[in-house]
């Protein structure tokens, strides 16, 4: 095999053949964020502040100036990460969103048949708007001047995210865990750092186990709470006539609905959490650099849930707080170990092809591609 | 001439190299055990200031610049005049003063963005689309409906003619140039009830036919829905609900994880709160036809009257007419008819 990155020091270390290889010190480097909660809150509000007062059109400096900091705060071994991403093909991107979105929302509010042809169109161009925004987030981020790549094809994501999700129907949602492995090999197996090349080693059994233990929670927590509250409906509208009763019956309905919401919030940590651990612990940066994640899915699940109700009894407020705390527990629990320093890792110069129009389009539509 | 320190990339590498940058005239000096770079100042780019974050210096030949004297930076970039824009919202984000005013500031403009913004905007739109658009919206619209909302009406055909013609001469006084169409329809589920669609398809059902006590109350409804085809409401609302969703989405953008809590709701209640308008002017085309033709709007009141109480005797239990209220878009009839009864004493 070929490497195409170098490591160790070669201009410094004598080249006497036939000497062993240059040992490697292998070193350790945790991730660390350095923002805090008011600054982001302080950009966070001018940003939305000018968003509203420019109709939008700040949006795109709005998104690059939370991205930056994000990524600028975001330290690995005494450097920060950088965000590329310019504001002006962003506005470009929006701008086609946005008006995309116009005319989609008339039609499905007007001619309901034209409707459900949008939204076949969107299918149809769904895998096309993730493969782009992910080449554009990786090429738009660096770390010491080397950009990230992305070297997943188009074809590729249309099998993952349009042919592979099929599977879904006949298996009656068990190749779920399947199809979330698979979307996660392809996005992990074609990253790269520079010329450093991932690869992702992990199987879908271990997916399987992650989903069927978040299943096995769920029934575990809803048989009890099923049952309570079927005690508490029939107990009250037996009870109360008229208004008073069914005002109850609404109350404890609403209650129904935020402990499934809750719920589904815990057990969504809980399969994040794990599966970050394991996609992480499976990847490898050639065979220079691993990735060591020891996210612990109860503290995930606590950060979560009081990030929730922060943010609800702020009335949005601590959103940003809860960001900043929620990034900064993640990255501490996220290091590497490689072989010898990370100084000798080169970048690839190939030009790539870059839209914003991927990324535009997956922000609003809240896609999560990939971590 | 200031020198300050930075850690160098050269694009190439990872490898970060520690150097002593020097600005003298129009040029910038990088200068380190391993570099040295002379560059004109008019081929580097500063990255505006974020937070405490390093400053980051572009070089136009790829390679790049971190620093963290902070000053130093500042004063370069001063001299260029570069990122005047970037450095005024860095001003603003490093005082919590400033921060507390663009925050009222935000409330402010959304409040009024909302309540005079969005439907100012939406009627603008609304005023320039083609009659054509309105019609394919309407036909899809009516087609989506009819045969289940809506059955064949069960009014004779002389009595079907009676109100064609009623119609007919609601539409050439008041109606503008719409293509206008009535719909005689028997509304099983919707009971007493009339609607217009964009491009001027009025639909009224059976049981609104009965239940109004003379024909001029009949008039008097259809008055009401050709001012909702010429003030363009139909399309105003749809527009205006785009409008709320799309500045909710400025909002949720930040937050995403509440986005299902928190804005369908709100986004539903202003809805009702800008259709309560558009019945106040509907009902001001109304009043102004009567008041012309018969010198009183006591048959839009009356109207109003007999819709409320059929409303009344049609609620079987307490519960659906609790539900139902939450959310109803028609405004209080007592209102209405108290701002009719106004217009005929002017």
């Amino acid at each position: 095999m070929q490497d195409d990155y170098v490591y160790g020091r070669p201009q410094y270390e004598p080249q006497i053949p036939p000497a062993p290889p240059p040992v490697l010190r292998t070193q350790v480097h945790r991730f660390e964020f350095t923002g805090s909660a008011g600054e982001y809150f302080r950009i966070w509000i001018v940003n939305v502040f000018l968003t509203i007062i420019t109709l939008g059109i700040y949006a795109a400096w709005a998104k690059v100036r939370t991205r930056q900091y994000f990524y600028a705060n975001t330290r690995l071994a005494e450097h920060g990460f950088e965000y590329l991403g310019q504001p002006i093909p962003i506005l470009k991107g929006n701008l086609i969103v946005g008006g995309l979105f116009l005319i989609y929302s008339l039609v499905t509010n007007f001619a309901p048949l034209w409707a459900s042809a949008a939204g076949l169109a969107l299918a149809v161009a769904f895998p096309y708007l993730i493969f782009q925004s992910m080449r554009f987030l990786a090429f738009n981020s660096s770390y010491r001047n080397i950009r990230f790549r992305f070297h997943g094809n188009l074809m590729d994501s249309y099998i993952h995210y349009a042919l592979l999700p099929l599977l879904t129907i006949p298996t009656l949602g068990l190749a779920f865990p399947y199809i979330a492995f698979r979307q996660r090999q392809w996005v992990l197996g074609n990253a790269a750092f520079g010329s450093l090349k991932n690869k992702f080693l992990g199987t879908s059994g271990t997916f399987y186990s992650i989903y069927a233990s978040a299943f096995g929670i769920g029934v575990l927590v809803a048989i009890p709470v099923f049952i309570t509250t079927q005690g508490l409906l029939t107990t009250r509208a037996t009870s109360l006539s008229g208004l008073g009763g069914i005002s109850g019956i609404i109350s404890l309905l609403i209650s129904i609905y935020i402990v499934i919401i809750f719920g589904s919030v815990f057990l969504q940590q809980f399969v994040y959490a794990r599966t970050v651990n394991y996609t992480l612990n499976q990847s490898r940066a050639g065979d220079f650099m691993v990735f060591n994640s020891d996210l612990r899915a109860r503290d995930i699940m606590w950060i979560r849930f009081s990030n929730l109700v922060a943010i609800i009894f702020s009335l949005g407020l601590l959103s940003a707080w809860a960001k900043v705390r929620h990034v900064k527990y993640l990255l501490s629990h996220i290091s590497i170990t490689s072989k010898g320093d990370l100084d000798s890792i080169a970048a690839d110069l190939n030009d790539q092809q870059q839209s914003a129009l991927g990324d535009a389009a997956t922000d609003f539509f809240n896609v999560d591609v990939g971590l | 001439m200031t020198t300050f320190k930075a850690n160098f990339f050269d694009g190439k590498t990872a490898h970060a190299y520690p150097v002593n940058v020097t600005v003298s005239g129009q040029t910038l000096e990088i200068i380190g055990s391993d570099i040295s770079l002379q560059k004109a100042l008019t081929d580097i780019r500063i990255e505006p200031i974020l937070g405490k974050t390093t400053r980051v210096i572009k070089l136009r030949s790829g390679e790049k610049l971190e620093s963290i004297d902070f000053t130093a930076v500042a004063a370069l970039e001063q001299s260029l005049g570069a990122n005047k824009g970037m450095r005024f919202v860095h001003k603003l984000e490093q005082s919590w003063r400033l921060v507390l005013v663009c925050f009222v500031g935000l409330i402010l403009a959304t409040v009024g963005f909302i309540r005079f913004g969005v439907p100012w905007i939406a009627a603008q739109a609304a005023a320039v689309t083609p009659i054509s658009v309105l019609k394919t919206i309407t036909d899809s619209a009516f087609k989506s409906i009819d045969g289940n909302l809506l059955q064949k009406t069960k009014l004779s055909a002389t009595r079907a003619a009676q109100l064609q013609s009623i119609f007919a001469r609601v539409k050439n006084r008041i109606g503008k140039d719409y293509p206008y169409e009535l719909m005689l329809r028997s509304g099983a589920e919707i009971g007493a009830n009339a609607f217009a669609l964009p491009s001027g398809t009025v639909v009224m059902t059976d049981e609104l036919v009965k239940l109004a006590k003379s024909d001029l109350e009949i008039e008097a409804v259809l008055a009401h829905e050709v001012g909702h085809v010429i003030h363009r409401h139909g399309l105003r609302n749809l527009y205006q609900s785009v409008g709320i969703v799309l500045l909710a989405g400025i909002f949720v953008g930040d937050f995403s994880s509440v986005a299902g809590l928190g804005t369908s709701l709100p986004a539903l209640l202003l809805q009702s709160g800008y259709s309560q308008e558009f019945e106040f002017q509907s009902d001001q085309v109304a009043g102004k036809y009567l008041l012309e033709t018969v010198g009183s709007t006591k048959a839009m009141r009356d109207m109003l009257e007999n819709l409320e109480g059929s409303r009344e005797k049609s609620k079987p239990s307490q519960t659906e007419k609790t539900i139902q209220d939450i959310f109803r878009t028609h405004p209080i009839t007592p209102e209405r008819i108290r701002v009719l009864e106004e217009m005929e004493r002017k």
